[in-house]
Protein backbone atom coordinates (compact mmCIF):
# COMPACT_ATOMS: atom_id res chain seq x y z
CA UNK A 1 0.00 0.00 0.00
CA UNK A 2 0.94 3.22 -0.86
CA UNK A 3 1.50 5.95 2.06
CA UNK A 4 -0.96 8.07 2.31
CA UNK A 5 -0.18 12.09 1.23
CA UNK A 6 -1.05 14.52 3.58
CA UNK A 7 -0.54 18.60 2.78
CA UNK A 8 0.19 20.89 6.34
CA UNK A 9 -0.59 24.37 5.28
CA UNK A 10 1.18 26.68 7.91
CA UNK A 11 2.74 30.26 7.89
CA UNK A 12 5.19 28.91 11.19
CA UNK A 13 8.14 27.45 10.28
CA UNK A 14 8.49 25.17 13.04
CA UNK A 15 5.03 23.69 13.27
CA UNK A 16 5.62 22.43 9.47
CA UNK A 17 8.90 20.85 10.65
CA UNK A 18 7.22 18.73 13.57
CA UNK A 19 3.99 17.96 11.45
CA UNK A 20 6.59 16.59 8.67
CA UNK A 21 8.48 14.82 11.31
CA UNK A 22 5.44 13.38 13.24
CA UNK A 23 3.51 12.11 10.18
CA UNK A 24 6.55 11.01 8.23
CA UNK A 25 7.57 8.83 11.52
CA UNK A 26 4.52 7.53 11.54
CA UNK A 27 4.61 6.21 7.68
CA UNK A 28 2.57 9.31 5.89
CA UNK A 29 4.00 11.24 3.23
CA UNK A 30 4.07 14.72 3.64
CA UNK A 31 3.97 18.02 1.54
CA UNK A 32 4.32 21.45 2.88
CA UNK A 33 3.04 25.29 1.85
CA UNK A 34 3.35 28.11 3.86
CA UNK A 35 0.97 30.30 2.03
CA UNK A 36 -2.48 29.63 0.53
CA UNK A 37 -1.23 30.47 -3.23
CA UNK A 38 1.45 27.62 -2.99
CA UNK A 39 -1.37 25.30 -1.22
CA UNK A 40 -3.46 25.62 -3.74
CA UNK A 41 -0.93 24.70 -6.59
CA UNK A 42 0.05 22.14 -4.70
CA UNK A 43 -3.30 20.37 -3.97
CA UNK A 44 -3.45 20.47 -7.69
CA UNK A 45 0.05 18.51 -8.33
CA UNK A 46 -0.50 16.16 -5.65
CA UNK A 47 -4.19 15.85 -4.73
CA UNK A 48 -3.72 15.15 -1.36
CA UNK A 49 -5.26 12.33 0.79
CA UNK A 50 -5.89 15.23 3.88
CA UNK A 51 -5.09 18.60 4.30
CA UNK A 52 -3.72 19.89 8.15
CA UNK A 53 -4.38 23.99 7.85
CA UNK A 54 -3.45 26.82 10.12
CA UNK A 55 -5.87 29.33 10.40
CA UNK A 56 -3.95 32.67 10.84
CA UNK A 57 -1.33 33.31 7.61
CA UNK A 58 -0.77 36.24 6.33
CA UNK A 59 -2.38 37.80 3.24
CA UNK A 60 -5.12 35.17 3.26
CA UNK A 61 -6.34 33.01 5.72
CA UNK A 62 -6.97 29.24 6.15
CA UNK A 63 -10.76 29.72 6.20
CA UNK A 64 -10.06 31.53 2.71
CA UNK A 65 -8.28 28.66 1.16
CA UNK A 66 -10.85 25.84 2.90
CA UNK A 67 -13.50 28.47 0.85
CA UNK A 68 -11.93 28.05 -2.40
CA UNK A 69 -11.29 24.38 -1.86
CA UNK A 70 -14.46 23.73 -1.44
CA UNK A 71 -15.59 25.56 -4.83
CA UNK A 72 -13.86 22.80 -6.48
CA UNK A 73 -15.98 19.59 -7.29
CA UNK A 74 -12.82 17.63 -7.48
CA UNK A 75 -11.31 18.74 -4.28
CA UNK A 76 -14.20 19.08 -2.10
CA UNK A 77 -14.14 15.62 -0.44
CA UNK A 78 -10.52 15.86 0.77
CA UNK A 79 -11.16 15.75 5.04
CA UNK A 80 -9.54 18.83 6.58
CA UNK A 81 -8.31 19.06 9.84
CA UNK A 82 -7.90 22.89 11.23
CA UNK A 83 -5.26 23.22 13.69
CA UNK A 84 -5.00 26.31 15.53
CA UNK A 85 -4.26 27.92 18.65
CA UNK A 86 -7.16 30.70 17.96
CA UNK A 87 -10.10 27.54 18.77
CA UNK A 88 -10.89 25.73 21.43
CA UNK A 89 -11.88 22.57 19.39
CA UNK A 90 -14.80 21.61 21.33
CA UNK A 91 -16.21 25.54 21.42
CA UNK A 92 -15.58 25.84 17.59
CA UNK A 93 -18.42 27.02 15.40
CA UNK A 94 -17.21 26.84 11.65
CA UNK A 95 -20.82 28.48 11.01
CA UNK A 96 -20.48 31.35 12.90
CA UNK A 97 -17.55 32.49 10.64
CA UNK A 98 -18.80 31.26 7.48
CA UNK A 99 -22.61 31.94 6.75
CA UNK A 100 -22.83 30.14 3.93
CA UNK A 101 -24.83 26.91 5.27
CA UNK A 102 -24.37 24.93 2.28
CA UNK A 103 -20.42 24.49 3.01
CA UNK A 104 -19.44 21.71 5.50
CA UNK A 105 -17.84 22.57 8.35
CA UNK A 106 -14.09 20.89 8.13
CA UNK A 107 -14.09 17.36 9.61
CA UNK A 108 -11.84 17.70 12.67
CA UNK A 109 -10.29 20.50 14.78
CA UNK A 110 -7.50 20.14 16.68
CA UNK A 111 -5.96 22.86 19.43
CA UNK A 112 -2.48 23.97 19.43
CA UNK A 113 -0.37 22.13 21.08
CA UNK A 114 -1.13 19.11 19.36
CA UNK A 115 -2.41 16.03 21.67
CA UNK A 116 -0.11 13.69 19.57
CA UNK A 117 -1.95 10.50 20.17
CA UNK A 118 -5.56 12.36 19.29
CA UNK A 119 -4.21 14.12 15.80
CA UNK A 120 -2.60 10.46 14.63
CA UNK A 121 -5.75 8.73 15.53
CA UNK A 122 -7.81 11.71 13.56
CA UNK A 123 -4.97 11.50 10.43
CA UNK A 124 -6.13 6.95 10.88
CA UNK A 125 -9.50 7.47 11.08
CA UNK A 126 -9.89 10.69 7.88
CA UNK A 127 -7.91 8.45 5.05
CA UNK A 128 -9.15 5.15 5.59
CA UNK B 1 -44.51 103.00 34.83
CA UNK B 2 -41.92 102.86 37.69
CA UNK B 3 -43.51 99.96 39.22
CA UNK B 4 -43.66 98.28 35.60
CA UNK B 5 -40.01 98.61 35.41
CA UNK B 6 -39.76 97.18 39.02
CA UNK B 7 -41.55 94.46 38.46
CA UNK B 8 -39.52 93.03 35.23
CA UNK B 9 -36.12 93.91 37.08
CA UNK B 10 -37.39 91.27 39.83
CA UNK B 11 -38.46 88.66 37.33
CA UNK B 12 -35.60 88.83 35.37
CA UNK B 13 -33.09 88.49 38.46
CA UNK B 14 -35.53 85.44 39.61
CA UNK B 15 -35.22 84.30 35.94
CA UNK B 16 -31.42 84.88 36.31
CA UNK B 17 -30.99 83.24 39.57
CA UNK B 18 -33.32 80.19 39.00
CA UNK B 19 -32.27 78.77 35.81
CA UNK B 20 -30.47 75.77 36.29
CA UNK B 21 -26.97 76.40 35.05
CA UNK B 22 -24.14 78.45 36.23
CA UNK B 23 -24.36 81.46 35.17
CA UNK B 24 -22.01 84.49 35.45
CA UNK B 25 -20.67 88.13 33.76
CA UNK B 26 -17.15 88.93 33.86
CA UNK B 27 -15.83 91.67 33.18
CA UNK B 28 -12.52 93.04 30.55
CA UNK B 29 -10.30 91.65 33.82
CA UNK B 30 -11.82 88.65 34.02
CA UNK B 31 -13.32 89.46 37.27
CA UNK B 32 -16.97 87.97 37.57
CA UNK B 33 -19.38 91.04 38.33
CA UNK B 34 -22.56 88.53 38.83
CA UNK B 35 -23.20 85.01 39.10
CA UNK B 36 -26.87 83.58 39.76
CA UNK B 37 -27.73 80.98 42.77
CA UNK B 38 -26.75 78.10 40.94
CA UNK B 39 -22.89 79.18 40.38
CA UNK B 40 -22.96 80.38 44.11
CA UNK B 41 -24.47 76.76 45.41
CA UNK B 42 -21.44 75.12 43.66
CA UNK B 43 -18.67 77.45 43.74
CA UNK B 44 -19.19 80.04 46.61
CA UNK B 45 -19.17 83.60 47.00
CA UNK B 46 -17.85 84.73 43.59
CA UNK B 47 -18.51 88.12 42.86
CA UNK B 48 -15.15 90.75 42.67
CA UNK B 49 -13.19 87.98 42.43
CA UNK B 50 -11.19 86.58 39.19
CA UNK B 51 -12.77 83.91 36.94
CA UNK B 52 -10.34 80.94 37.08
CA UNK B 53 -9.75 81.89 40.59
CA UNK B 54 -13.31 80.60 41.30
CA UNK B 55 -14.10 78.41 38.49
CA UNK B 56 -10.26 76.35 38.94
CA UNK B 57 -8.60 77.71 42.11
CA UNK B 58 -5.73 79.12 38.96
CA UNK B 59 -3.44 82.07 39.48
CA UNK B 60 -3.52 82.98 35.64
CA UNK B 61 -6.05 82.91 32.91
CA UNK B 62 -6.70 79.45 31.86
CA UNK B 63 -5.95 77.49 28.68
CA UNK B 64 -8.04 77.76 25.70
CA UNK B 65 -10.15 80.60 27.39
CA UNK B 66 -13.81 81.03 25.74
CA UNK B 67 -14.50 84.21 27.50
CA UNK B 68 -11.01 85.75 26.36
CA UNK B 69 -11.50 84.38 22.49
CA UNK B 70 -15.27 86.42 22.75
CA UNK B 71 -13.67 89.80 24.41
CA UNK B 72 -11.52 89.33 21.03
CA UNK B 73 -14.01 89.26 18.20
CA UNK B 74 -17.78 89.37 19.96
CA UNK B 75 -18.34 85.74 19.14
CA UNK B 76 -19.57 82.82 21.01
CA UNK B 77 -17.06 80.64 22.20
CA UNK B 78 -17.62 76.83 23.44
CA UNK B 79 -15.61 74.85 25.49
CA UNK B 80 -15.76 71.88 28.00
CA UNK B 81 -13.77 72.20 31.41
CA UNK B 82 -12.40 70.85 34.59
CA UNK B 83 -13.51 73.23 38.02
CA UNK B 84 -13.28 73.03 41.57
CA UNK B 85 -16.42 73.35 43.44
CA UNK B 86 -16.59 74.63 46.39
CA UNK B 87 -16.23 71.64 48.41
CA UNK B 88 -13.33 70.65 46.48
CA UNK B 89 -14.95 68.40 44.38
CA UNK B 90 -14.41 68.49 40.73
CA UNK B 91 -17.08 69.77 38.81
CA UNK B 92 -16.78 69.32 34.77
CA UNK B 93 -18.84 72.26 32.70
CA UNK B 94 -19.32 72.66 29.17
CA UNK B 95 -19.22 76.53 28.99
CA UNK B 96 -20.66 78.98 26.18
CA UNK B 97 -19.03 82.76 26.69
CA UNK B 98 -21.10 85.49 24.44
CA UNK B 99 -20.86 89.32 25.02
CA UNK B 100 -23.19 90.92 27.03
CA UNK B 101 -24.65 93.53 24.74
CA UNK B 102 -25.17 92.23 21.29
CA UNK B 103 -22.76 94.11 18.51
CA UNK B 104 -21.16 96.44 20.68
CA UNK B 105 -18.09 98.30 19.43
CA UNK B 106 -16.32 97.82 22.48
CA UNK B 107 -16.76 94.50 24.51
CA UNK B 108 -16.63 95.60 28.38
CA UNK B 109 -18.66 92.60 29.73
CA UNK B 110 -19.00 88.56 28.72
CA UNK B 111 -21.57 86.49 30.08
CA UNK B 112 -20.47 82.63 30.71
CA UNK B 113 -23.41 80.02 30.67
CA UNK B 114 -22.27 76.56 32.05
CA UNK B 115 -23.97 73.12 32.58
CA UNK B 116 -22.48 70.92 34.73
CA UNK B 117 -21.82 67.64 32.93
CA UNK B 118 -20.25 65.89 36.00
CA UNK B 119 -22.74 62.77 35.52
CA UNK B 120 -21.64 62.29 32.20
CA UNK B 121 -18.26 62.51 32.60
CA UNK B 122 -18.67 60.34 35.35
CA UNK B 123 -20.51 57.57 32.94
CA UNK B 124 -17.91 58.07 30.18
CA UNK B 125 -14.91 57.27 32.50
CA UNK B 126 -17.28 54.46 33.64
CA UNK B 127 -16.94 53.50 30.21
CA UNK B 128 -13.84 53.27 29.60
CA UNK B 129 -12.83 51.32 32.55
CA UNK B 130 -15.38 48.70 31.11
CA UNK B 131 -13.65 49.04 27.60
CA UNK B 132 -10.33 49.01 29.62
CA UNK B 133 -11.20 45.72 31.38
CA UNK B 134 -12.80 44.36 28.41
CA UNK B 135 -9.83 44.81 26.60
CA UNK B 136 -7.41 43.11 29.87
CA UNK B 137 -9.78 39.84 29.20
CA UNK B 138 -8.70 40.08 25.40
CA UNK B 139 -5.05 40.52 26.16
CA UNK B 140 -5.23 37.88 28.26
CA UNK B 141 -6.72 35.64 25.43
CA UNK B 142 -4.28 36.82 23.29
CA UNK B 143 -1.68 36.16 25.84
CA UNK B 144 -2.62 32.35 25.95
CA UNK B 145 -2.62 32.18 21.91
CA UNK B 146 0.41 33.14 21.53
CA UNK B 147 1.97 30.95 24.46
CA UNK B 148 0.11 28.18 22.85
CA UNK B 149 2.29 28.90 19.39
CA UNK B 150 5.44 28.52 21.48
CA UNK B 151 4.13 25.47 23.51
CA UNK B 152 3.56 24.07 19.87
CA UNK B 153 7.38 25.06 18.85
CA UNK B 154 8.36 23.59 22.16
CA UNK B 155 7.12 20.57 21.88
CA UNK B 156 8.08 19.72 18.07
CA UNK B 157 11.57 20.32 18.86
CA UNK B 158 11.29 17.69 21.52
CA UNK B 159 9.27 15.07 19.48
CA UNK B 160 12.22 15.66 16.71
CA UNK B 161 15.27 15.50 19.41
CA UNK B 162 13.63 12.43 21.07
CA UNK B 163 12.60 10.90 17.81
CA UNK B 164 16.51 11.35 16.88
CA UNK B 165 18.10 9.94 20.05
CA UNK B 166 16.20 7.06 18.79
CA UNK B 167 17.02 6.75 15.33
CA UNK B 168 20.54 8.07 16.33
CA UNK B 169 20.03 10.17 13.65
CA UNK B 170 22.47 13.53 14.81
CA UNK B 171 20.80 15.84 11.94
CA UNK B 172 17.21 15.48 13.18
CA UNK B 173 18.71 16.10 16.86
CA UNK B 174 20.38 19.17 15.79
CA UNK B 175 16.72 20.46 13.73
CA UNK B 176 14.84 19.33 17.24
CA UNK B 177 17.61 21.15 19.53
CA UNK B 178 17.35 24.33 17.27
CA UNK B 179 13.49 24.30 17.31
CA UNK B 180 13.84 24.37 20.96
CA UNK B 181 16.48 26.93 21.30
CA UNK B 182 14.16 29.70 18.86
CA UNK B 183 10.95 28.95 21.09
CA UNK B 184 13.14 29.40 24.11
CA UNK B 185 14.14 32.67 22.89
CA UNK B 186 10.51 33.52 21.63
CA UNK B 187 9.25 33.15 25.25
CA UNK B 188 11.98 35.73 26.60
CA UNK B 189 11.34 38.41 24.09
CA UNK B 190 7.00 37.56 24.37
CA UNK B 191 7.40 38.34 28.08
CA UNK B 192 9.51 41.08 27.73
CA UNK B 193 7.45 43.01 24.97
CA UNK B 194 4.60 41.85 27.83
CA UNK B 195 6.09 43.72 30.44
CA UNK B 196 6.91 47.13 28.45
CA UNK B 197 3.00 46.49 27.37
CA UNK B 198 1.35 46.03 30.87
CA UNK B 199 3.47 49.20 32.16
CA UNK B 200 0.36 51.39 32.82
CA UNK B 201 1.75 55.14 32.52
CA UNK B 202 0.48 58.42 32.07
CA UNK B 203 2.83 59.98 28.91
CA UNK B 204 5.85 61.62 30.42
CA UNK B 205 4.99 64.80 27.86
CA UNK B 206 8.17 67.49 26.83
CA UNK B 207 8.17 69.59 24.35
CA UNK B 208 9.25 67.85 20.84
CA UNK B 209 9.30 69.02 17.56
CA UNK B 210 7.31 66.24 15.23
CA UNK B 211 9.22 66.17 12.56
CA UNK B 212 12.60 66.00 14.19
CA UNK B 213 10.48 62.56 15.53
CA UNK B 214 9.61 61.50 12.24
CA UNK B 215 13.38 61.99 10.52
CA UNK B 216 15.23 59.94 13.62
CA UNK B 217 12.85 56.68 12.10
CA UNK B 218 13.79 57.59 8.55
CA UNK B 219 17.21 57.47 9.67
CA UNK B 220 17.10 54.38 11.63
CA UNK B 221 15.37 52.43 9.15
CA UNK B 222 16.51 53.33 5.60
CA UNK B 223 19.38 51.08 5.63
CA UNK B 224 17.24 48.27 6.42
CA UNK B 225 14.31 49.45 4.34
CA UNK B 226 17.09 49.85 1.29
CA UNK B 227 18.90 46.52 1.61
CA UNK B 228 15.13 45.05 0.43
CA UNK B 229 14.66 47.28 -2.16
CA UNK B 230 12.46 49.41 -0.37
CA UNK B 231 12.54 53.04 -0.52
CA UNK B 232 11.88 54.89 2.67
CA UNK B 233 10.71 58.63 2.48
CA UNK B 234 9.27 61.36 4.85
CA UNK B 235 6.55 63.89 3.80
CA UNK B 236 6.83 66.77 6.97
CA UNK B 237 4.40 69.60 6.83
CA UNK B 238 7.60 72.59 7.91
CA UNK B 239 4.45 74.84 9.40
CA UNK B 240 4.75 72.10 12.27
CA UNK B 241 6.14 73.27 15.54
CA UNK B 242 7.13 71.69 19.04
CA UNK B 243 4.18 69.67 20.62
CA UNK B 244 4.48 68.25 23.97
CA UNK B 245 4.81 64.63 23.61
CA UNK B 246 5.83 61.62 25.23
CA UNK B 247 9.04 61.10 23.25
CA UNK B 248 10.21 57.63 23.31
CA UNK B 249 6.03 56.58 23.03
CA UNK B 250 5.82 58.28 19.94
CA UNK B 251 9.30 56.91 18.85
CA UNK B 252 8.08 53.16 19.69
CA UNK B 253 4.82 53.59 17.67
CA UNK B 254 6.32 55.00 15.03
CA UNK B 255 9.05 52.06 14.84
CA UNK B 256 6.42 49.30 15.14
CA UNK B 257 4.39 50.98 12.28
CA UNK B 258 7.37 51.22 10.04
CA UNK B 259 8.61 48.19 10.54
CA UNK B 260 5.22 46.51 9.86
CA UNK B 261 5.26 48.90 6.50
CA UNK B 262 8.87 47.30 5.70
CA UNK B 263 7.48 43.61 6.30
CA UNK B 264 4.47 44.01 3.88
CA UNK B 265 6.57 45.37 1.54
CA UNK B 266 8.43 42.36 1.66
CA UNK B 267 5.54 40.08 1.81
CA UNK B 268 3.94 42.12 -1.52
CA UNK B 269 5.19 39.97 -4.24
CA UNK B 270 5.15 43.49 -7.26
CA UNK B 271 8.26 46.01 -6.98
CA UNK B 272 9.05 49.23 -6.58
CA UNK B 273 7.68 49.22 -2.88
CA UNK B 274 8.06 52.28 -1.15
CA UNK B 275 6.92 53.63 3.02
CA UNK B 276 6.34 56.70 3.43
CA UNK B 277 5.76 58.52 6.62
CA UNK B 278 3.40 61.74 6.41
CA UNK B 279 3.30 64.28 9.46
CA UNK B 280 0.39 66.85 8.78
CA UNK B 281 -2.02 69.03 10.71
CA UNK B 282 -5.72 69.25 10.20
CA UNK B 283 -8.61 70.92 12.11
CA UNK B 284 -6.27 70.86 14.93
CA UNK B 285 -5.41 67.78 15.00
CA UNK B 286 -1.62 66.41 14.72
CA UNK B 287 -1.19 63.41 12.19
CA UNK B 288 1.11 60.68 11.84
CA UNK B 289 0.60 58.45 8.95
CA UNK B 290 2.47 55.72 7.54
CA UNK B 291 1.55 54.91 3.89
CA UNK B 292 2.93 51.47 2.44
CA UNK B 293 2.43 50.10 -0.97
CA UNK B 294 2.95 46.45 0.70
CA UNK B 295 0.11 43.31 0.42
CA UNK B 296 -2.26 45.14 2.54
CA UNK B 297 -4.51 43.76 5.10
CA UNK B 298 -7.71 41.05 4.60
CA UNK B 299 -11.10 42.34 6.30
CA UNK B 300 -10.63 39.70 8.53
CA UNK B 301 -7.34 40.29 9.91
CA UNK B 302 -8.27 44.72 9.85
CA UNK B 303 -10.83 43.43 12.37
CA UNK B 304 -9.11 42.35 15.20
CA UNK B 305 -5.08 43.75 14.86
CA UNK B 306 -5.45 46.99 17.33
CA UNK B 307 -7.09 44.52 19.82
CA UNK B 308 -5.46 40.92 20.48
CA UNK B 309 -1.97 39.62 20.28
CA UNK B 310 -2.32 39.03 16.69
CA UNK B 311 0.40 38.38 14.26
CA UNK B 312 0.74 37.34 10.37
CA UNK B 313 4.18 37.16 10.49
CA UNK B 314 4.78 33.32 11.86
CA UNK B 315 7.83 33.21 13.71
CA UNK B 316 8.91 36.81 13.46
CA UNK B 317 6.02 38.65 15.51
CA UNK B 318 4.70 38.54 18.87
CA UNK B 319 1.49 39.94 18.36
CA UNK B 320 2.24 43.01 20.30
CA UNK B 321 3.27 45.67 18.24
CA UNK B 322 0.17 47.35 17.33
CA UNK B 323 -1.23 46.52 20.59
CA UNK B 324 0.95 48.65 22.20
CA UNK B 325 1.03 51.47 19.65
CA UNK B 326 -2.62 51.71 20.13
CA UNK B 327 -1.94 51.61 23.96
CA UNK B 328 0.68 54.47 23.72
CA UNK B 329 -1.49 56.64 21.40
CA UNK B 330 -4.51 56.35 23.46
CA UNK B 331 -2.14 57.59 26.83
CA UNK B 332 -1.94 60.24 24.47
CA UNK B 333 -5.55 60.96 24.38
CA UNK B 334 -5.38 59.92 20.36
CA UNK B 335 -6.99 57.81 17.70
CA UNK B 336 -5.50 55.15 15.64
CA UNK B 337 -7.00 54.02 12.60
CA UNK B 338 -6.07 51.81 9.53
CA UNK B 339 -7.11 51.98 5.97
CA UNK B 340 -6.29 48.99 4.11
CA UNK B 341 -7.05 46.10 1.19
CA UNK B 342 -5.26 42.97 0.30
CA UNK B 343 -3.04 44.12 -2.39
CA UNK B 344 -3.64 47.80 -2.20
CA UNK B 345 -0.80 48.55 0.64
CA UNK B 346 -2.01 50.65 3.76
CA UNK B 347 -1.97 53.55 5.86
CA UNK B 348 -1.91 53.55 9.54
CA UNK B 349 -2.60 56.99 10.90
CA UNK B 350 -2.03 57.93 14.51
CA UNK B 351 -4.51 61.63 14.94
CA UNK B 352 -3.46 63.54 18.50
CA UNK B 353 -5.02 66.53 19.69
CA UNK B 354 -1.79 69.16 20.79
CA UNK B 355 -4.33 71.51 22.32
CA UNK B 356 -5.21 68.63 25.02
CA UNK B 357 -1.98 67.85 25.12
CA UNK B 358 -1.19 70.91 26.25
CA UNK B 359 -3.05 70.94 28.88
CA UNK B 360 -1.90 68.06 30.08
CA UNK B 361 1.41 69.02 29.78
CA UNK B 362 0.92 72.89 31.58
CA UNK B 363 -1.10 70.55 34.28
CA UNK B 364 1.99 68.13 34.74
CA UNK B 365 3.95 71.40 35.38
CA UNK B 366 2.44 72.71 38.09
Amino acid sequence: MSSKKILIIDDEPDVVAYLKVLLESNGYKSYSARDIKTALQLVKEINPDLICLDIVMPNETGISFYMKLQQEKKFRKIPVIIISGIIESEKFDFHSYVKDSSIPAPKCYMEKPLDIKKFIQNIKRLTN
Amino acid sequence: MAQFNNRWQKEYETLFDRVPCYVTVIDKNFKIVRANDAFRDSFGDALKHHCYKIYKRNDRKCYNCPAEKTFKDGKVHRSNQQGIGKHNEKIFYAVSTSALIKDAKNINYVIEISSDITAMKKLEEKVIEAKRLSAVGQTVAGLAHSIKNILMGLEGGKYIVSLGLKKNDQAMINQGWEMLERNFDKTTSLVKDFLSFSKGRIPELEMVSPGDLVLEIVDLYKDVAAQSGIELAAEIDEKIKQVPLDKAGIHTCLTNLVSNAIDACLMSVQKGNMVTIKLSEKKSKLIFEVHDNGSGIDYEIKKKIFTTFFTTKGGGGTGLGLLTTRKIVEEHGGKITVESKRGKGAVFRIELLPARLMALYKESKK
